[in-house]
């Protein structure tokens, strides 16, 4: 039996052989004596997982499946847009009338942007490179910030023009109509925030994975929470991208640019 | 980008792009590409913008979605990395979108056909709502005043004056 054991070998018999050498296994005392993954395990790859390229597919995969089910928490809310919007469209072809196009566009430059600098992190990440992750995290950060500074002045321009539903509302707007726009801004005021919610939760999500970054706790095989990370904020960006036609966009056809309200 | 199996790239790509910095693996994209869909993701941003102010008529919202669908597959395919997931990857973000599908499809559906009976029902039915007593010119449609239920007894209920009426309040 001993000779069996000291000559089976580690993996299970069934298991997909990814590359001839051994699992890498990192203690985390490589530098400065701390665990270095992401839940503080002891090993990498996790001992539950064959081997490295296994465990990072599962977290590939529960992420994907997490990003499914957010795309339906907002296509819910396109969806009652979309329902109201054909019951009401005279109060909401007046609302996107009243929403700011270049500052919505600007966010949206921004947000693309965002995105280039998380993948620019990641591929910082595969280089191996800590200090580029941080680097671009933080540029990350601050086009978030950027993005909520615009939302803020936006939302700000609604408050005195009286297009807040629950703060500021000025009922005497379009007369009957009133409660069609009412119902626009409530919708509007929802789905960019449930948004800024998200990018909320982004940011911290980007600030503790720069901190990880900035412990060198990432390597080249191993950088799978910024990975995740940058999923989500790409998600962000993509719900982003679909809240602009949708709000701001799709009723302009009857105004020229540059335009007043 | 074809791989032998459906194994993320976590072994194959990045530890050989790692081990080899020198930009020979095809793997390891310089930052150029993500540029290059900046640029394009920028230019479409642009385009949705102005193209909104041109009325099509019934192509306003198809086109504006379709660029914003277009910026997504983008993101989706060259900032999220699709191009290089695994297959597995790649049904799993799929799936997300065919939900998407059914969900929108069939509560679309049911919205947009709540006022639609089929032609042989609603012929029967307008002959039935034509000899009774509907006040035309309501706010209901003919068609929404006299549903399936209350055919019954309704020869009886004909002979009531003012029966129907309140129907149309």
């Amino acid at each position: 039996m001993s000779e069996i054991h000291a000559t089976a070998p580690l993996t299970h018999p069934g298991s997909p052989v990814l590359d001839s050498q051994e699992p890498r296994q990192f203690t985390g005392k490589e530098t400065d004596g701390h665990v270095h993954t992401f839940f503080d395990q002891d090993q990498y790859p996790a001992m539950h997982f064959e081997d490295a390229g296994q465990q990072k597919l599962a977290a590939a995969l529960g992420m994907w499946a997490f990003l499914a089910t957010e795309v339906l928490l907002f296509a819910g809310l396109f969806l009652v847009y979309t329902i109201y919007r054909n019951l009401n469209h005279e109060g909401f072809f007046l609302g996107s009338h009243m929403l700011d196009i270049p500052k919505g566009t600007a966010n949206t430059m921004v947000l693309l942007l965002s995105s280039v600098c998380v993948v620019l992190a990641v591929n910082q990440a595969q280089k191996g490179n800590s200090r580029g992750i941080v680097r671009n995290l933080i540029f990350t950060m601050i086009l978030g910030l950027v993005f909520f500074v615009i939302k803020g002045f936006e939302w700000h321009h609604d408050y005195e023009e009286g297009l807040v539903p629950w703060m500021q509302w000025d009922g005497d707007r379009l007369g009957d109509k009133n409660f069609q726009l009412r119902l626009f801004m409530v919708l509007y005021f929802v789905m960019t925030g449930t948004h800024a919610a998200h990018m909320i939760v982004g940011m911290v999500l980007l600030g503790v994975v720069a901190y990880k970054a900035h412990q060198n706790r990432f390597r080249p095989d191993y950088y799978t929470p910024l990975e995740m990370v940058g999923l989500y904020w790409h998600f962000v960006d993509i719900v982003w991208v679909f809240l602009i036609p949708t709000l701001y966009l799709i009723d302009l056809y009857a105004k020229t640019p540059g335009g007043g309200h | 980008m074809a791989h032998a199996n459906d194994f993320p790239d976590a072994d194959h790509g990045h530890v050989r792009a790692a081990d080899s910095h020198h930009g020979h693996d095809p793997h390891d994209h310089g930052t150029g590409l993500y540029w290059i869909v900046f640029l394009a993701l920028a230019g479409l941003m642009i385009a949705t913008v102005l193209v909104s102010y041109i009325n099509m008529g019934h192509f306003n919202v198809p086109v504006a979605y379709g660029i914003a669908s277009l910026k997504a597959a983008l993101i989706l395919w060259f900032f999220m990395h699709l191009n290089r997931s695994t297959r597995l990857t790649q049904v799993f973000a799929f799936a997300s979108f065919v939900w998407l599908g059914i969900f929108l499809i069939m509560t679309l559906g049911d919205y947009i056909s709540r006022n639609m009976v089929p032609r042989a029902q609603a012929q029967t039915m307008i002959r039935k709502v034509d000899s009774y007593d509907v006040v035309s010119g309501s706010r209901h449609n003919k068609l929404d005043t006299v549903g399936p239920e209350e055919d019954l007894g309704v020869q009886e209920r004909a002979n009531t004056p003012g029966v129907t009426e309140h129907k149309n309040h």
